[in-house]
């Protein structure tokens, strides 16, 4: 039996969203395009759009006003789903254990044979990666190394369409080159700490003595230190509670021009989407909201949270108070949706916010009680009272109605346009 | 007389329970396109009609492929393509699939 040696590789697809929606579009192929027009803020780009300075989150009247040349396109998850799929189904054949971390984010646990070079192993990276960029059609960067942080340096290490193989030799190198603001779950207000205690590189931090970091941080800072020192303390899981991102979508039939029922439909959804955080212990601190017509037109908007929360009634009257402002008088709208960002667990938020998060324990218990009750009596049995209409709404169709939006789409393959 | 078994080509059809398996090859590199216009009408290609089309495939004479020629998709007869073009292959095309009202 060959000895085997493992390694964690991350896989992360290159501007993503945006790849997705131009493998439609032959014309676009090479031009600046954004994804993101129905949330008013750019969610994904492509590398050309990238070169002009356009970033993640730039709002898009900024864009079109700066760069009118870059093609605007709406997203759509269904689509990144299909393309999740298919990456997942290809690595899981070929790995041991794999975690999809978020819709263009995975990380694999790979046994190779300890006697392999490193070159033998950039070898065994290569032609993964060749083989699932051929099939899928989109590029995704590689990163091989000890750890799941480490791993996460080397795939960004070249970008896009890279390959990075560290091995325990060249960590030094790639650490001194990682300014420590970069490494995976440093926020802003990580990266001010470091800055005021002058640690600029991953690597000066991992030349701390164990001693220091215990001193100064907390225990997720202490699990970064250990596993940029090649010690393994973030397992790769195939349990896939570590999402970046949750959504709720649903359409309604007949189409609605009466605001509070329009927002009521999309407190609906945010109702789901803050009950399956609760689930897997995630807390947001940024969410976005849109509406789209029966035109499928798109209009949305970002809505960063002064804190983290998971509790629905933090966001109600916010959300309710933006989703009218999105609605156009005499439009009509046939659905809603939102999408929460940056979720994390709350022990990496207690080390970040340091103290700043309100204490939530009284409504953080009424929700533990709400989902107590409808873990005994059904999902319907409680609702937040402003989402009251269109629940009601919806109790006399599902009676009608036995299949969901969901399955429209019938043959799972991605659409690629017309041909001629 | 009448045959109760069913033949080996009738058997191979009971296994295909689904469209999708039926039309599907390699599920991770298919995609679907619409077709517009009627350039492949003598292959039996209509407007409006869906192809299923498979990446990662080497094409072979007379297999019908789709490339990005000028920014659009087209489809084409393989040795037409290659005899006439530089244009890089996407994707063959497995399947068509066609509604009638």
């Amino acid at each position: 039996m060959l000895k085997k040696k493992e390694w964690i590789l991350h896989i992360d697809g290159d501007g993503f969203f945006a790849y997705c929606e131009i493998a439609r579009f032959p014309h676009l192929h090479g031009k600046p395009v954004v994804v993101g027009e129905e949330r008013g803020i750019a969610m994904a780009m492509t590398y050309e759009a990238k070169r002009l300075g356009i970033t993640r989150g730039m709002p898009m009247f900024k864009i079109k006003e700066q760069f009118p040349q870059v093609a605007i396109l709406t997203s759509h998850f269904e689509l990144y789903d299909h393309y999740a799929l298919k990456l997942c189904t290809l690595l899981d054949a070929e790995v041991a254990v794999l975690e999809k971390y978020s819709i263009d984010e995975c990380f694999a646990l790979v046994r190779l044979p300890e006697a392999w070079s490193k070159d033998q192993v950039y070898g065994w990276v290569i032609a993964l990666k060749k083989k699932i960029q051929l099939q899928i059609g989109l590029t995704y960067s590689f990163g091989m190394a000890r750890t799941k942080v480490l791993a996460k340096l080397a795939s960004k290490y070249q970008k896009p369409d890279g390959a990075t193989v560290v091995t325990i030799d060249d960590e030094k190198e790639v650490l001194q080159k990682t300014s420590i603001e970069s490494v995976w779950g440093i926020g802003w207000r990580l990266s001010r700490r470091f800055q005021t205690l002058r640690v600029a590189t991953a690597y000066e931090f991992t030349q701390w003595p164990e001693q220091r970091v215990m001193e100064t941080f907390n225990a997720p800072v202490q699990e970064l230190w250990h596993e940029m020192k090649g010690h393994n303390r973030f397992d790769v899981s195939n349990d896939r509670s570590q999402s970046k991102s949750l959504q709720a979508t649903r359409s309604f039939m007949p189409a609605s021009i009466d605001p509070s029922y329009i927002a009521a439909e999309l407190l609906h959804n945010a109702d789901v989407v803050f009950t399956r955080m609760r689930k897997q212990g995630l807390f947001t601190n940024g969410l976005s909201i849109y509406v789209k017509t029966t035109d499928r037109k798109y209009s949305g908007i970002a809505i960063p949270l002064p804190r983290y929360t998971n509790n629905v009634l933090d966001i109600t009257a916010i959300v309710r108070e933006q989703v009218i402002l999105l609605l156009r008088k005499g439009i009509r709208y046939k659905a809603t949706g939102i999408t929460v960002w940056g979720l994390r667990k709350d022990i990496h938020i207690q080390e970040d916010l340091f103290g700043e998060q309100k204490n939530t324990t009284e409504e953080g218990r009424l929700m533990h009680t709400v989902d107590a009750i409808r873990k005994k009596f059904g999902q319907n049995s409680l609702s937040v009272l402003s989402t009251m209409p269109s629940n009601k709404d919806r109790l006399q169709k599902s009676m009608l109605r036995h299949t969901t939006d969901k399955y429209v789409y019938g043959l799972p393959l991605p659409y690629l346009g017309e041909v001629q | 007389m009448k045959n109760s078994f069913p033949t080996p080509a009738e058997e191979n059809l009971l296994d295909r329970t689904t469209l999708d398996a039926y039309l599907i090859d390699n599920r991770e590199a298919s995609f679907m396109l619409r077709v517009s216009g009627n350039a492949m009408q003598e292959a039996g290609i209509c407007e409006g009609d869906f192809v299923i089309v498979e990446r990662a495939v080497e094409a072979k004479r007379g297999d019908i492929v789709i490339a990005a020629i000028d920014g659009v998709w087209k489809m084409k007869y393989f040795d037409t393509i290659q005899a006439k073009t530089s244009y890089s292959i996407t994707a063959v095309v497995k399947a068509v699939v066609r509604k009638y009202a």
